[in-house]
């Protein structure tokens, strides 16, 4: 069997010599025998023909022999590809048109697999583990539904001593700190640390020195590959080296390999450190020792099963010690509700609670979209493929009299499409790499590692083949289904009336499908454009720096439930220190710290006195409350022109729940007209959350600083009045005079000696951040309008090809009419408004999927203004009514250009 | 000169055991099957090569090229150890039909 695969594979490698051996074999065979003729007495051209005759056919007996070694079949493989090559060069407009269509389309589908196989089918970047490494992670009730809940070190416990369950178990927990070493600019990394079996679980190994083993106590950590190219520019003495975390000496024992990020996603820039888990309380002693910071994966024993753990795990938690949230002054928000666990598989971004029921069901929302993706595709290059074939329909009728089998002819033509396909495949890859450029840039970086390797590659070529017989074989088979007179006979009409059908079915689908599409790509357009207007640049951006500060304790996600009271005030009262020491500083005009929250909603408030006035809607207005402190309205450049600022003793209102706030000078005018805006009130009345808000000053204009957009409606308000979302970092906002550029190591240096434990998250001009922030709107509005263009173009595309086909199928019916005497105008109109009724179709049927799909949009993501929907509703329909009547119009118009004589002549 | 219709199935057989015997070249196949069997059998070249690329196809014959007598370069078919294999079973297969074949046309008058 091998020896015979390996001589197949020899005589197709060495065709061509095979085909020479046999032709001078030949010759010599006919060379003899006319010699041995010539012997007999025969005249050396008589011998000649005589020998042929013997011989019998050579071209004839070289085809034999082709097929006695099974190379036949390839040799008119190679010549349909060349024949191909030679078509699709006679017409390069409809080929490129074929290849980029398709392209895109399969590129969509492979970019979707790229996500899709990055999220479900990989472990977190870096890592190797087998399906026995688990994930076990903690949940509890919030809102109504589960959300992420690390562990405490108790809890740890609990979960290791299931040795039924599980073999090994690592815990680890994370927290962002400034590190500093001699030659080197202090920086800021995420330390985890980790329990003993942590790499090992992962299979990790250090690239140089070694990693985190189970015997470390010792403060020594394992460097990211990132922070040791980044902060030590690779430096090869590395392994030995102390940095300061915290000012604590940390010895560097090892590099991690690139790729590696950790066991979850901790730090987004990649500047990571790995330390031993009993080195913590060295680096952070004011963190309690059962405070529920930790996270786990685990190995599970040989013979048991994820379920089995699973349920195991779940008795474990319910009894759990589960910690009382600690006297915490966010309220009973942070207390643990009804905690579970699951066991779960190790992948890249699994953390949340039912994390894989909402990637299955994202895998088959993925899957739908792409089979939908492919079929419209599909159907556009198949009207233009038809198209094609429909001008061939002579050649494949004279070669199907020749003789020439059907399924050779349909090879032939799946051979064609086939080809395209394959290039589209390569066309494909290309997009789907830039694709991934486009949204990296635009997003900065996921929570796993986008994958593209060679499982994408061997998708995106199994699409295209799909593809490949879904658009050629349908219209090889109509092409090649006629009789042969009636095509000679070029009596077109008769060659797809089915085909018709369907086509005009798919554009109508289509139309309907993209049109949603493109509302909501267009409404986020319009929000993203608005957002773009609605963030100029502060005016003195570039004197005002943003300094970010770490909170110890704090869990992203999770909230700062580590804290207590105590913990807090400390850090608070040292906060205030350092803030008024950077106030000392040459250089600094102003600084203040502002709780990094989010702008707090204030909804349906109205005047306490008089109503409201009639333009405002539901009687009510809707502000947005921006935290503030003592000297925070100037420092953004925002002087308070009528009353006060808000003030320290303003936190006293908050209890009372008659909030103090400042207001803009637009508001004010049209709330209370000319008359004195100082001490109005607005009131919420509703029985569950009833507050006052009393104006006790008046700001000048609207400036933007980050995360605070121009609004009419913002108020500033003291800064604790957001309940429910604890900080997890710090905001300390400097004005400066100087270039801020050259204040900003002199800025680590004073947080380095006044807080020592808390980390730089960020320290950049806001001109910096408002400028990256700008660019990300931007890339979103290039992206959206991007994609909002190719989609209409591939609806554009659809109707044209089947218009087109259409007229190339009535050619003579137009000659006709045209020759008793139609106009051409008639004719085109004819044409235009058939395009005009699919489209029409399409819209309706599409109109209410957009609305409710407007719906959908509109409740996750607020930004989209509802203001402007119907407007957004009238220019797409307009918008793919306008696509529709030009893409029916153009090759309506051709037909018109049909010339009876010439037609007629034809018949 | 016509041959008997058996030889379709026999060709292979023939060209396995003349090849047995010494390498040779397609030409004087044709000729040693002529004289070998008294001019009763004429296979022509549009059986005979197609017969060989497909023995050498299944790996029974190895083609080589080789100077011959007259001191041209000709292709050389020689048995293969498959090949030799081959020729014993179809031999045997061979000699049990052509007995059965005797028998029964010796029973019956």
């Amino acid at each position: 069997m091998i020896t015979r695969a390996l001589l197949w594979i020899r005589s197709v490698l060495f065709r061509r010599r095979l085909e020479d051996e046999m032709r001078s074999e030949m010759a010599q065979h006919l060379e003899r025998a006319t010699a041995r003729l010539e012997a007999r007495g025969l005249a050396r051209e008589d011998a000649r023909r005589e020998a042929l005759h013997e011989f019998g056919r050579v071209s004839y007996l070289q085809e034999e022999g082709r097929i006695a070694r099974g190379t036949h079949g390839l040799d008119s493989f190679v010549s349909d590809l060349r024949f191909a090559v030679r078509h699709f060069a006679r017409n390069p407009l409809s080929t490129l048109t074929i290849v980029v269509v398709l392209s895109i389309g399969i590129a969509i589908n492979v970019v979707m697999f790229t996500v899709v196989h990055s999220v479900t089918g990989q472990p977190p970047s870096g890592v190797t583990v087998s399906d026995d490494v688990v994930r076990i992670r903690g949940s509890q009730l919030r809102d109504g539904s589960r959300a992420e809940r690390p562990f405490s070190l108790g809890e740890v416990e609990d979960y290791a001593s299931l040795g039924t369950q599980f073999a090994a178990l690592a815990a680890w927990t994370s927290q962002p700190v400034t590190a500093s070493a001699p030659g080197v600019r202090d920086f800021t990394v995420t330390a985890t640390f980790v329990s003993g079996d942590y790499f090992n679980l992962l299979g990790v190994q250090a690239v140089r020195g070694r990693t985190i083993a189970p015997g470390d106590a010792a403060p020594v950590a394992l460097l990211s590959h990132a922070a040791w190219e980044r902060s030590f520019s690779l430096d090869p003495d590395i392994i030995g080296r102390t940095i300061l975390l915290a000012d604590v000496p940390v010895t560097i024992v090892g590099i991690a390999p690139v790729r590696f990020r950790g066991a979850a996603w901790e730090a987004r820039d990649d500047m990571q450190l790995w330390l031993p888990l009993p080195s913590r309380t060295q680096l952070f002693p004011d963190i309690p020792r059962d405070a529920p910071l930790f996270f786990a994966i685990a190995r599970l024993q040989p013979g048991t099963t994820r379920a089995a753990a699973d349920a195991a795990a779940k008795v474990v938690a319910k009894r759990s010690r589960a910690p009382k949230a600690p006297d915490s002054e966010e309220g009973d928000a942070l207390l643990t509700r009804d905690p579970s666990v699951e066991v779960a598989p190790l992948l890249a971004d699994n953390l949340e609670p039912g994390a894989e029921v909402q990637l299955r069901d994202a895998t088959v929302a993925f899957a739908i979209l792409g089979m939908l993706t492919l079929l419209v595709t599909c159907a556009n290059v198949g009207s233009l493929q038809t198209g094609l074939a429909l001008a061939r329909r002579r050649e494949l009728a004279i070669r199907l009299s020749l003789g020439a089998h059907r399924y050779r002819v349909v090879r032939q033509l799946v051979t064609e499409s086939l080809f395209l396909a394959l290039i589209a495949a390569g066309g494909a890859v290309l997009v789907t790499l830039l694709l991934i450029r486009a949204l990296l840039m635009i997003v900065g970086a996921f929570s796993f590692e986008l994958v593209f390797d060679e499982t994408a590659v061997a998708f995106s070529f199994v699409m295209a083949l799909l593809a490949g017989l879904l658009f050629g074989l349908s219209p090889a088979l109509h092409a090649t289904r006629l009789g042969v007179a009636p095509a000679l006979r070029d009596a077109a009409g008769a060659v797809a009336s089915g085909r018709t059908r369907l086509q005009r079915g798919l554009v109508v689908a289509q139309i309907a499908l993209t049109q949603p599409l493109a509302v909501c790509l267009a409404a986020l357009v319009v929000a993203a454009i608005a957002q773009y207007r609605d963030n100029p640049r502060n005016p003195n951006g570039e004197h005002i720096i943003h300094l970010r500060l770490s909170s110890a304790g704090a869990v992203a996600g999770g909230g700062a439930m580590a804290r207590d009271r105590a913990a807090l005030e400390k850090e608070g009262r040292e906060r205030e220190q350092l803030v008024d020491a950077l106030r000392e500083l040459p250089g600094v005009t102003h600084a203040t710290l502002i709780p990094d929250r989010a702008p707090i909603r204030l909804e349906a408030f109205s005047r306490a006195s008089g109503g409201m006035p009639g333009d405002e809607q539901g009687g009510a207005v809707y502000l947005v409350g921006r935290a503030s402190k003592p000297g925070y309205l100037d420092l953004i450049g925002t002087p308070v022109v009528l009353g006060r600022e808000i003030e320290l003793a303003d936190s006293a209102g908050v209890r009372a729940r008659t909030i103090p706030v400042v207001v803009g000078e637009d508001m004010a005018r049209r709330l209370w007209g000319s008359a004195n805006p100082i001490g109005q009130r607005l009131q919420r009345s509703s029985d569950s959350d009833a507050m006052t808000l009393e104006v006790v000053g008046v700001y000048k204009s609207q400036v933007t600083a980050l995360g605070h957009a121009r609004n009419p409606f913002a108020v500033y308000v003291p800064p604790d009045l957001s309940l429910d979302s604890p900080a997890t970092s710090q905001l300390i906002l400097l004005r400066v005079s100087a270039p801020a550029e050259s204040m900003t190591q002199t800025i680590r240096e004073v947080v380095r000696a006044e807080a020592p434990r808390a980390a730089v998250m960020e320290l950049r001009t806001l001109a910096s951040l408002q400028d990256q922030e700008r660019f990300i709107l931007w890339g979103g509005i290039a992206l959206f309008s991007g994609v909002g263009v190719v989609v209409l173009l591939l609806c554009a595309l659809g109707l044209y090809a089947v218009i087109a086909f259409a007229v190339g199928q009535r050619t003579s019916e137009i000659a006709v009419r045209m020759a008793i005497g139609a106009r051409a105008r008639q004719i085109v109109r004819g044409f235009a408004v058939e395009g005009l009724r699919l489209s029409a179709i399409g819209v309706a049927v599409g109109l209410p999927i957009s609305i409710l799909g407007l719906r959908q949009l509109l409740s996750i993501s607020p930004e989209v203004p509802d203001v402007s929907l119907p407007i957004v509703i009238a220019v797409v329909v307009i918008g793919v009514g306008g696509v529709a009547a030009l893409a029916s119009w153009i090759p309506a118009r051709r037909a018109a250009a049909v010339d009876p004589a010439v037609i007629l002549r034809r018949e | 000169m016509t041959n008997p219709n058996f030889l379709t199935g026999t060709l292979e057989l023939i060209v396995l055991q003349l090849l047995r015997a010494e390498p040779t070249n397609g030409y004087d196949l044709t000729l040693r099957i002529q004289a070998l069997s008294r001019d009763v059998l004429n296979v022509n070249a549009g059986s005979l090569y197609p017969a060989l690329y497909r023995l050498e196809q299944r790996g029974l014959l190895k083609a080589s090229w080789a100077e011959s007598e007259n001191g041209r370069r000709t292709k050389v078919y020689a048995l293969t150890a498959a090949g030799r294999k081959q020729l014993a079973e179809q031999r045997a297969s061979y000699e049990r039909f052509s007995n059965a074949l005797a028998t029964i046309l010796d029973a019956t008058p």
